[in-house]
């Protein structure tokens, strides 16, 4: 049988805010449908190599290649930066720990919704309105919300919004920085479920950054540990959680509380 | 009667957990196991506590990994190790090949106990209304009270879970099929039930590899017998 091509190939990527603090040598392949997670502790590298493979920093060594939808797998620092714009608002979602940083707070939940469909060229209005009212649904927000500005939403719901948001123009890549991390844990299992569905019914390839070893466990097909910047071991979640090899992982899957 | 085939050939597979934390210290679990097991059979593992049953079923679902020697698997014609296989091919295997019933259900939260059922049919393809109808077949067959089965199983009692995690395990149709213990929190009657259902998927030609405890379980289900010894014991002779 033939291996499927990765819709994302990272190799010795290497970023540094200071020489020092950042992360290095990254070697890992996304396949169309996977999710992966990142989990490590704060100052692990994690969120910066989330920036780095999502071309919000340049990375200083090594290559990210995206697999284009006409020219297959390209380095994306060959791309024009109008290229990478386009390609991050229609092709890619990028879900924030704090809603607030992926909204705009002050227009309605619907327009937040329709921003990235308006700007790859829809106009019709009833139509954006219909599409913002069927993502409310499907993120169990009420559709009586739709004029709302998300400021007056919960943070549950302001989290399902900005996923909405990110959803809307059918991405096939979305990058989650700690998705769950600020909200109520009472909150966090139905944000988990519905993007547990999401990514299953959209066949969305996903890279989840996260410090919950349990958002791992029901998410991700595969795990990355990263420690001190690197990457100290990767495989099959359920086979990382279960029999971890490298100290620090058998030390992260040891802390966790039993239920 | 259909053709046996040997569906899973393990050889000098060795197993030692490290564990950094204490100490560095090592427990050698598996030393230089080695064996075969065919369509249309039941093997069952046996042994005292302690002796590796658990940690070789999970090395050839491959949660495990082994420190040791090769575990391979055919998938039609194909055969893979899955010791060196890649990670997004042993994803497949599990979905298409090599079931696997744990002694517990991990519950996912907010979904329906149906759905939990239907859920392998429905990674391979099937459409939703075909995979709910095969999982209500097998809740009403392991008589899980049809009650339960638009709720989320996390509630259920330790044995409504684990005919849960059964019938999941089993609706898949996988030809090689791992058991851990699928009976060891029912009661007479639904072990029976359990029976029922391992001797069918042996009589349609799957390869079952189980541990099971209860004695009556065992003579009823098992083909053949692999008597595991303890690692441990082995190096100290």
């Amino acid at each position: 049988m033939t291996a499927p091509a990765p819709l994302l190939s990272v190799r010795g990527m290497t970023h540094t805010w200071d020489g020092i603090h950042g992360c290095r040598d990254i070697d890992f392949d996304l396949y169309p449908g996977e999710v992966l997670c990142v989990v490590g502790e704060s100052g692990s590298g994690k969120s910066t190599l989330l920036q780095a493979v999502s071309c919000q920093v340049a990375p200083q060594a090594g290559s990210v290649r995206y697999d284009l939808r006409e020219e297959g797998l390209t380095d994306l620092a060959t791309l024009s930066s109008a290229r990478l714009r386009l390609l991050a608002r229609t092709d890619w979602g990028f879900v924030r720990q704090n809603a607030r940083d992926g909204l705009r707070m002050q227009v309605s939940a619907g327009a937040n919704i329709a921003e990235r469909l308006m700007a790859v060229g829809q106009r019709h209005y009833g139509g954006l309105r219909e599409v913002a009212g069927n993502w409310l649904h499907k993120m169990e927000i009420d559709v009586g919300r739709l004029d709302d500005a998300p400021a007056s939403f919960s943070g549950g719901m302001q989290q399902r919004l900005q996923i909405a948001r990110n959803l809307v123009t059918h991405p096939r890549m979305v990058f989650m920085d700690e998705p769950t991390a600020s909200l109520d844990v009472s909150v966090q299992a139905r944000l988990l479920d519905l993007l547990r569905q999401l990514v299953s019914d959209l066949g969305l390839a996903a890279i989840v950054v996260t410090h919950d070893l349990a958002v791992a466990r029901l998410l991700a097909h595969r795990t990355l540990v990263m420690r001190g910047g690197r990457v100290v071991e990767s495989g099959l979640t359920d086979q990382i959680l279960d029999d971890p090899q490298h100290p620090y992982t058998q030390l992260l899957v040891s802390s966790i509380l039993q239920s | 009667m259909t053709q046996r085939h040997t569906m899973i050939e393990a050889r000098g597979l060795s197993k030692l957990f490290t564990l950094h934390n204490q100490g560095g210290i090592t427990l050698p679990v598996l030393r230089d196991v080695s064996f075969d097991a065919a369509s249309g059979e039941c093997l069952v593992l046996s042994g005292p506590s302690g002796t590796g049953k658990s940690t070789l079923l999970r090395c050839l679902y491959g949660n495990y990994l082994a420190t040791s020697g090769s575990i391979r698997v055919r998938d039609g014609d194909d055969w893979t190790d899955l010791t060196r296989a890649p990670e997004q091919r042993i994803l497949q295997l599990r979905r298409d090949v090599i079931g696997y019933v744990s002694q517990f259900l991990r519950a996912i939260p907010r979904v329906a106990t149906l759905d939990v059922v239907a859920d392998p049919l429905r990674q391979r393809g099937v459409a939703i209304a075909p995979a709910r109808e095969r999982a209500a077949e097998l809740l009403e067959r392991l008589r899980l009270p049809r009650r339960l089965w638009d709720l989320p199983p996390a509630t259920f009692s330790g044995g409504e879970q684990q005919r849960v995690n059964i019938a999941r395990g089993f609706i898949g149709g996988h030809p090689l099929l791992l058991l851990d213990e699928p009976t060891a929190s029912l009661d007479a009657g639904n072990r029976e039930v359990v029976v029922a259902l391992i001797r069918d998927a042996v009589a349609a030609g799957r390869c079952v590899v189980g541990i099971f405890h209860d004695d009556a379980v065992r003579d009823a289900v098992a083909t053949r017998v692999l008597a595991l010894e303890p690692a441990s014991a082995a190096l100290q002779e």
